[in-house]
Order: structure tokens, then sequence, then C-alpha cells
């Protein structure tokens, strides 16, 4: 819990000082007049401000407080796995083409969530990238990107 | 007279063809995300948003309204036959409903809640339609300095109403404001954080952001532990109440309707604190408040009227100030954008075919509602079978295709990703997203109203203005109340030392 309190507050402190340096590169004004970075370094000046707080209460608590411990997730593999999917999806989709990035996806992803076959994973992916298809290409006329292999 | 012709207006317009269709499909899509666990309003609104491109407005407006308050019908049978709710406003319906279907009451539960949904939707539709015009005339009369307050209530009413301490709150209020100031400056046209990327000169679009903090990190979150699907196996049979059943849930229907139409008018309320809110009131009122938990259908009866209600109830801001009560209004306020129309309160007069359109489409769409919950129920039961690791991937599909079909921008789908991550590892360290969606939404309003407000030149306007003073000392009231209570806890605390000291 405090370990948790901890990391969260330094992230936010941290992202504050960015907010607030990067803010007074632009043009301020004053209270009459604001300019551009006006509110941002408001902003910046008050995330320093409010994480500040959650930090010192953080470092005042005692780990007993209550309140659930972070916990590592048991499944991590699968999960950054999927993140990682999905990011080489969003590189790859416009020179890959639509139908074979849906397909890999609805192939890998049913497997990643847990307790299916392959086979059925395959099924799955051939049903989803024909609905795909049918309802966004051939009705909806939306349109995605072919790729390489113009599919 | 002049409101009968406008209401006859609008039921010409929704009792088209095309609009009734558009009703019949919103309101299915609704109801079917609202059974399905995982993928919400939010979600499902941002993903149809694309499709809604060729439409006339209207059309687009009555389709997303649809799936708003269809979603709203559907979480309940999710939450009666699973005892995991559909979608956030029906969790308090899980602590009686699941009680009563195993039990052996399914069909009292799920028949209760439908009409209990039909009767509060439909007295705050009543409610929408009085309320709005007047709204709208008063409104005609703020300024900024009235706008930028309203704005910061709503902001500190979501931060207030958040779980856990309201400086994490807060923090997501001010990220989401700070994200908001990506891209162009809207009063000086220069541009701000975006890295020389031509992307970001539009800043960050709200509809791949929400899809990311809604949907994706839904999905990731779920990953994390394999949900079990244990839908009860009882058939359902005997659907409508008895007449014990709806003696007992007449007055928390009506209470529930009440409740649910006037807290969500509230800015930041949504749709989810007036679902506990008619809960805990059931119960304070109960001659028997033990047996809340057990399955009572007063239990079931209140909080799944008052999600209903509090759906229409949550419009009144959205269409006759043109600010967002929640983060599913936000989404429909950018829906009303893009397609030309900006809500407020000229939108009636500007607009009277949408906004009497719309109203007369969710009084049929209640109907449709149900019409389909109650004969559909065993369809709703199939779906619920249909395993969690094939729900997954097809939601994170219809996300993907959704960022992209905005714009036919991959960067979208990226942000979308990204906002997934981060919306993970926020719920993780149990900070809450409606803050910084919400703050997101209101940023440039809120920068507009604040610096033209300024332009006045005096820095106090915003307390020489009765209504701006008011709003804007309530905002501060609120964001510095738990203040009052950790301070009386502390003193609590050291008096109990000093006492057993002595």
């Amino acid at each position: 819990m405090r370990k948790r309190e901890i990391t969260s507050s330094l992230f936010w402190l941290l992202i504050g000082l960015i907010l607030t340096i990067w803010s007074a590169t632009y043009p301020i004004g004053n209270l009459a007049q604001p300019g551009t970075g006006f509110l941002p370094l408001g902003l910046g000046i008050l995330m320093i401000i409010f994480s500040a707080t959650l930090l010192i209460r953080a470092f005042k608590s005692t780990s007993a407080e209550k309140g659930t411990a972070l916990t590592f997730p048991k499944r991590w593999l699968s999960l950054s796995v999927t993140v990682l999917i999905l990011l080489a999806a969003v590189f790859l989709f416009e020179n890959v083409g639509y139908m074979i990035i849906f397909f890999v996806l609805a192939l890998v992803l049913p497997v990643l969530a847990g307790d299916i076959t392959w086979r059925r994973s395959l099924i799955f992916a051939i049903f989803s990238t024909a609905g795909v298809y049918i309802i966004f290409v051939w009705l909806l006329k939306q349109p995605l990107p072919t790729g390489f292999l113009g599919w | 007279m002049d409101f009968f012709s406008n209401l006859a207006l609008g039921f010409g317009i929704a009792l088209t063809i095309k609009n009734l269709s558009f009703c019949f499909l919103g309101v299915l899509i609704g109801t079917l995300i609202g059974v399905l666990p995982g993928l919400g309003p939010v979600a499902t609104i941002s993903l149809l948003l694309p499709t809604t491109f060729g439409m006339e407005p209207v059309t687009s407006i009555i389709l997303l309204c649809g799936v708003y308050y269809g979603a709203m019908y559907g979480g309940s049978t999710t939450s009666i036959l699973v005892n995991i709710p559909g979608e956030a406003a029906s969790v308090v319906t899980c602590l009686d409903g699941y009680q009563m279907a195993r039990k052996g009451r399914p069909g009292p539960a799920l028949g209760i809640s439908a009409f209990g949904s039909f009767i509060g939707g439909t007295l705050s539709i009543i409610g929408l339609m009085l309320l709005s015009p007047l709204l709208a005339r008063m409104a005609l009369k703020f300024g900024p300095p009235e706008f930028f307050g309203l704005m910061l209530l709503g902001l500190a009413m979501v931060t207030y109403l958040c779980r856990g301490p309201v400086m994490k709150g807060l923090i997501m209020a001010v990220a989401g404001l700070a994200v908001s100031c990506v891209g162009q400056d809207q009063i000086s046209g220069s541009t701000r954080f975006t890295l020389n990327s031509i992307t970001l000169m539009d800043g960050m679009g709200i509809v791949p952001v929400a899809m990311g903090m809604f949907g994706i990190s839904e999905v990731l979150t779920n990953l994390e532990q394999i949900l079990k699907q244990d839908v009860l196996a009882a058939k359902v049979t005997g659907i409508f109440p008895t007449l014990k059943d709806w003696a007992d849930a007449k007055w928390p229907i009506i209470r529930g309707s009440l409740i649910g139409f006037f807290v969500s008018i509230l800015p930041g309320a949504g749709t989810v604190i007036p679902t506990f809110m008619a809960y805990t009131v059931e119960k304070r009122l109960s001659k028997h408040p033990e047996k809340f938990g057990t399955g009572t259908i007063e239990g079931v009866a209140a909080p799944e009227t008052a999600n209903n209600a509090a759906a229409g109830g949550s419009m009144v801001t959205l269409l006759s100030l043109g600010l967002p009560s929640s983060v599913g209004m936000a989404i429909l306020l950018g829906a009303f954008i893009i397609h030309g129309v900006q809500p407020g309160p000229l939108l009636i007069s500007k607009h009277p075919g949408l906004f009497w359109g719309t109203i007369a489409s969710m009084y049929i769409g209640n109907v449709m509602l149900l019409v389909l919950n109650l004969p559909l129920i065993g369809l709703w039961i199939k779906i619920l079978k249909i395993p969690y690791n094939l729900l997954f991937p097809l939601i994170i599909l219809f996300c993907f295709l959704g960022a992209y079909s905005l714009n036919n921008n991959i960067y979208d789908v990226l942000v979308m990703v990204i906002f997934g991550v981060f919306g993970y590892l926020v719920r993780k360290y149990e900070y809450e997203g409606a803050p910084f969606l919400l703050a997101l939404v209101l940023g440039p309003m809120l920068e507009n109203a604040f610096r033209q407000s300024l332009i006045y030149g005096d820095p106090f306007i915003f307390f020489n203005r009765p209504i701006s003073a008011v709003l804007i000392c309530v905002s501060f009231f609120l964001l510095i109340s738990p203040l009052f209570k950790t301070f009386s806890q502390k003193r609590k605390t050291i008096e109990k030392a000093l006492d057993e000291g002595d």
C-alpha cells in the first residue's frame, strides 16, 4: 500500500515538474491577459502540490494501513505479450493490411486470454476476420488499409 | 400549445422508418453490451461514432442515445444471473438480484428490473422534456464566468465522488486538463506540447482516449484474472412479478425514479451514484433492512429504476447547458460536435427537430426495450455464455477498428493503446479514470471560459457575479470537505489517546 502510494506520487511529481518547466517556455501573460502557457503552468504547479501532498502522506502512513497491496499480475506474461502484439499491430497495420493483422490478432489473443486450443482459436479467427470484412468493408464501406498483399 | 406542437414535431421525426430502425438498433446494441461484461456504453458509443458520420445528426444521436439508455437495461441481466455487473450502473443490483436468482426467483427479479427501468426511464424523459427548455432559457443569461463555475463544479463533483483519497481524483483531473492543452491554443492559435507532430496539433482525440481507458484497460484488467462464468442453470420462468412483488416494489420504483433523475442532473453524478443512493434510501426506509442483500425485490427495483432515470437526467445538463455530467455524456457531446451541432442553451431554438426528435425517440426506445427485454431473456442468457477468451479479443478488434475509422489515422489507434495501458496502470494504483476523461473533455471549454472571463480585466470577476461565486465556493467546499473529516478523525484519535493516558 505504502510503496504503491510512493511510486505513484513520485510519478505524478515528475509529470508535474515536466509540465511546469515545459509550460514556462510558452508566453505566460498575466491575470488580466493570460497567455498560452498560463493554464498549463498553473496545472503543473497544482500537480506538484497534489503529488507532493500524497507523497508526504504516504511517507507518514504505516504499511499496515488499510487498503489492498499492489500485487504483481499472475498472468503478467499474457498481459505484456498482449500489449506488445497490439503495439506491433499498430505499427504494421498500414503496411501489412487489415486482413492479416485482424486474423493474427483474432488467432493469438484468445490463446493469450487462456483456456482455449489453437484449433478453436483458428476457427474463431477465420469467422471474426470474415465478420469484419462483411460488416465494416462490405456493408459499412469503411476504407481499411489493404497493405502490400492488396487484401 | 407550443409544447405539444414541439412534441408532435419530435414524434413526426422519430417515427420515420429510418429513425425507428436506428432507434431499435441502438437499444438492441445497448442491451447487448449491457449484458456483456467488459464493454460498457462509453466504449460502444465511441466505437459506433465513426459509423454514424454519413448519417443525419438526428438519426445518429437517436442511435447513440439508444445505446446509452439500452445499456442500463441490459446491465441488470448479468448482475442478476451471473453476479457480475454488465456495466457500472448495475453493480448494486448484484446484491439482491443474484440472491433472488439463487433462491429460484430470477424471473421476477428480471421482470421487476425491466418494468422499473421502463417506469424510471419514462418519468425521466418527461422530466428532461420539461426541465431542459427552462434551464436552457436560464442559461442564456450565463456568461463565461458562470460557465467556468459550472464546469469547475462538474469536475469537483466527479473528483469528490471518486473512491479513495480526493487528492488522487484531483491529480487525475489535473492530468486530464493538462492533456487537453496539447494542440492548438484556441484563443492565440499557437501550438502547445505538440513535439512538432502534425497529428498532435489537433489535440488528443477524446474518443481514442475513452476507448483506451474504458475498453482496452478493462480487457487488460480482466486478462489478469480468469473470470468465472457461473450463469445460473435454472430456467428463467415467471418473469411477471406477482401482486405482492408490485406492492413491495411500487414505492422503491417511484423513489428510485426521483432520486435517479434529480441526482444525475448534478454535474458529475453520472448514473452510478444515484443507484447507490436509491439502494441506501430504500434500506434506511425499509421495515426490514436486515433482509437487504439476501434477495429482496426492493433492492432490485430501486437501483434498476434509478439507473434508467439517471440516463435521462444526465442528458438535461448536456442538452440545455452543453456540459456533460458524466463520461458517457462527454462522448455523446463529442458526437454532437462531430455532426456540427453544439449542445447548449441555443440547441432547442436552433435545432428543434434534433432536440424533440431525440426526446420522442427515447419514449419509443423505452417501449422497445420493455418489449425486447422480457421475451428475449433466453437469448441474453445464451449470449452470456460466450466464453470471455473469445469476447475479449472481439472487444479489442472492435476498439481497433473504431479508433482507426475515426479519421483513418493509425495514430488514433496508437493513442488508444497507450491510454489503454495508462488506464490499466492507474486502476492498479487505485486512481479513477472518470475525472481524467471528464477533464479532458471540459478542458478546452474551461480554458476558454476562464480566459474570456479575464478579458474583462478584473481577476475577481468570478466572485463578483453571484452565480459563478456560489458555484466556485461549492466546488471548493466539495474538494476541501474530506480534510474536515480527516481533522475530526485525527482529533478523535488524539482525544481517545489522551483519555486512555488519563
